[in-house]
Formats: C-alpha cells, structure tokens, sequence
C-alpha cells in the first residue's frame, strides 16, 4: 500500500528540515510531501536547498487549503493512505505505523492519533482540554461517533476520504468539521493512542483570543453540518 | 421643492458617477444594473413624493421618511450579502487555482530536471 505523508508549513523554517529527515531517515518506506503555505520565513528556500519534495502555494490559503493541496496530490498520485503530520514536530513519525495498521487492515477508514487514550505525552492546557472535550461531546451528539482528541492534526486517511477531503475541506480550524464531515458519510473512524511532544520553536496557530473564535466557529459549524445535511445517521 | 431639486441633482451626480465607472471599465455592466435600478427608483420617488406617502401609508409607518429609510436599508442589506456570497465563491476560485497551480509547478519542475538530466 502506498502511503504518503503530507506535512503543512507556514512559516517552520526551525522545524521544518528536522521533521522532514527524522521522517525520512528513520522511516523511509513512506513518501512524503511538505506543502508550504506561502510561507514568509525561508521554509521554501530550506527545503528547496534540501531537495525534499515540496508544494509550493502561490498564496496563502490557511491551513484547510493547504492541506486540502496535500490530499488533490494524493488523489492525483493514486495514494492508498494519506497521513497528516504537522510541520512543527509536534508529531512523532515513529507512531507512523500504529496509525496506518487500522487502514491497512481494513479496520478503519480514518485513524486519529490521540493524545487521550493513554494520557501520555504532551496533553495541552486545561482550558483547551476542556474545549476539546466540549467539542467531542458535541460531535458525538451529533454524528452518533465518539472521538476523544478531535483536534488532533496527526491522522492517516484511506483512499475513499482522500477523494472526500481532495472535494471538499474546511478553510479554517478544518480537523473537528473533517470528522463530522467524514462520519456523516459512515466513516469507519479510529482513535489510536499516540503522544505527542510540545513544539520547540515558534508559536501555535492559535492565540488565545483566536480560541474564543475557533470555539464558536467549529461548534457552529458542527451543529450547521446537521441542519445542512439532514437527517441524522444512525450507527 | 428645494430639497426635491438637491436631491435630483444627487441621482445626477451618482448616474454620472456609475457611468464614469463603466467608462473605466472599474464595474461590470451586469453589475451595475443593480445600481441603476436604485437611481431609477429614487428618481421616482424625487418625481412622484405622493407614491412615497402612500408606501408608507400602506407599510402602517406614521412617518414617510421611516418607510424610506426601511426600504433602503433592507436594499442594502440584500446587496451586502449577495457581496459576501460573491467573496466566497471567489475565495473558493481563489483557493483551487492556487493549489492546481501548486500542483502544476510540482509537476514542471519534475520535468525539467529529468530532462536536465537527459541532457
């Protein structure tokens, strides 16, 4: 099965180049692909010098956009698995595997890699936390489908939602709305338990004040997906 | 009457200035129509003040200027929002021919530097 993982950049000229040859150093049996979001800092220029493989975005788009590009370029390569890493070493390469098993076995259709099943690792504020839990048990009220970590950016996802998220991804804070969206269509959704590190360098995409809008625009858009959509699915 | 004359030379001006935008080619013309409809439609009220009053008498407000005010706000209320809608869909234009053009460098670089290599 062909795998590849696709790590979004903005602005991870510190991180980038570590990510990217602790992935291909210790695991090689995976392609990879960065997509670089216009990026202001000199990700580009450090990869390119590199050599690794890179889509370079002409603009901006967010993270949903940029990560949809990943998922058009998996589609267009007739990838069996696509596997989302973030680009700021957050995510350990080395639970590549533990998150593609399900896929592979065809036990699963997506898998998250969680950080709440065995509580390990890095575990994020509290008042995230609480936030995250919010949202999980919207989700579940919802789509009838419980995920612990729903933010989650470390997930690996078969060809059929390749297709999906390649039509259609949210433009921002996308990862809650990609399971709902997902789920709605009778996605077959797996936690596995991985940990996760906390960032070396630069900051998080996400200030607190931009949390109170992140909070109110995912949840929105959960409950909308459902008003949208119709009816709900029974599992 | 003084104020019914301000008010034509007003929709003068905004005629002229809508057609100076067309001039330079700075709005499309399916787009402007919208804007001319609205002239045209304060140019009747300007001309027949007694068809205002019995707008107003017909909406149930006292005062005609309210019922004016009413009209015009929810006109542009329906115009900002078909322009949110207009962003979207751009925005989303906007977003795939970004990530095809991504693609696409990806796709021409491979080829050059294989046929580099060839050389």
């Amino acid at each position: 099965m062909k795998a590849l993982v696709m790590i979004p950049a903005y602005n991870e000229g510190e991180n980038i180049v570590r990510v990217v040859e602790e992935l291909t150093r210790n695991h090689p049996q995976y392609d990879y692909v960065v997509m670089n979001d216009h990026s202001a800092d000199n990700t580009l220029r450090l990869c390119r010098e590199k050599g690794f493989n890179i889509l370079d975005l002409p603009c901006n788009l967010g993270i949903g956009g940029c990560v949809q590009t990943g998922y058009l370029y998996a589609l267009d390569r007739g990838y069996d698995i696509a596997i989302q890493m973030d680009g700021d070493g957050q995510h350990d390469p080395a639970f590549l595997d533990a998150l593609t098993a399900p896929l592979r076995a065809g036990e699963a259709d997506i898998a998250i890699g969680s950080r709440f099943l065995e509580k390990e690792g890095f575990q994020s504020s509290g008042m995230r936390r609480l936030g995250i839990r919010f949202l999980s048990w919207l989700i579940k009220t919802m789509t009838g489908v419980r995920i612990l970590d729903v933010t989650s950016g470390l997930r690996a996802v078969n060809r059929e939602y390749i297709a999906l998220y390649a039509r259609d991804y949210a433009d921002d804070y996308p990862e809650p709305e990609a399971i709902v969206a997902a789920a709605e269509r009778g996605a077959r959704i797996r936690e596995v338990p991985v940990t996760m590190r906390e960032r070396e360098h630069g900051t998080s995409s996400i200030s607190p004040l931009k949390s109170v809008y992140y909070m109110i625009k995912v949840s929105l858009a959960i409950v909308l997906y459902r008003v949208i959509n119709g009816r709900r699915r029974r599992t | 009457m003084e104020l019914r004359l301000v008010l034509l030379l007003g929709i003068a001006a905004y005629v002229a200035i809508i057609l100076h935008f067309l001039k330079k080619k700075k709005i499309a013309l399916r787009r402007s129509l919208l804007w001319f409809l609205l002239a045209f439609v304060l140019l009747i009220m300007d001309l027949f003040p007694g068809l205002v009053s019995l707008m107003a008498r017909l909406m149930g407000v006292q005062l005609t200027v309210n019922a004016v005010y009413i009209v015009l706000f929810f006109f542009v209320l329906t115009v900002s929002f078909s322009l949110s809608s207009a962003v979207t869909l751009l925005q989303d234009r906007n977003k795939a021919l970004t990530q095809r053009l991504a693609l696409m460098e990806d796709r021409l670089r491979a080829l050059e530097s294989r046929e580099d290599g060839e050389k």
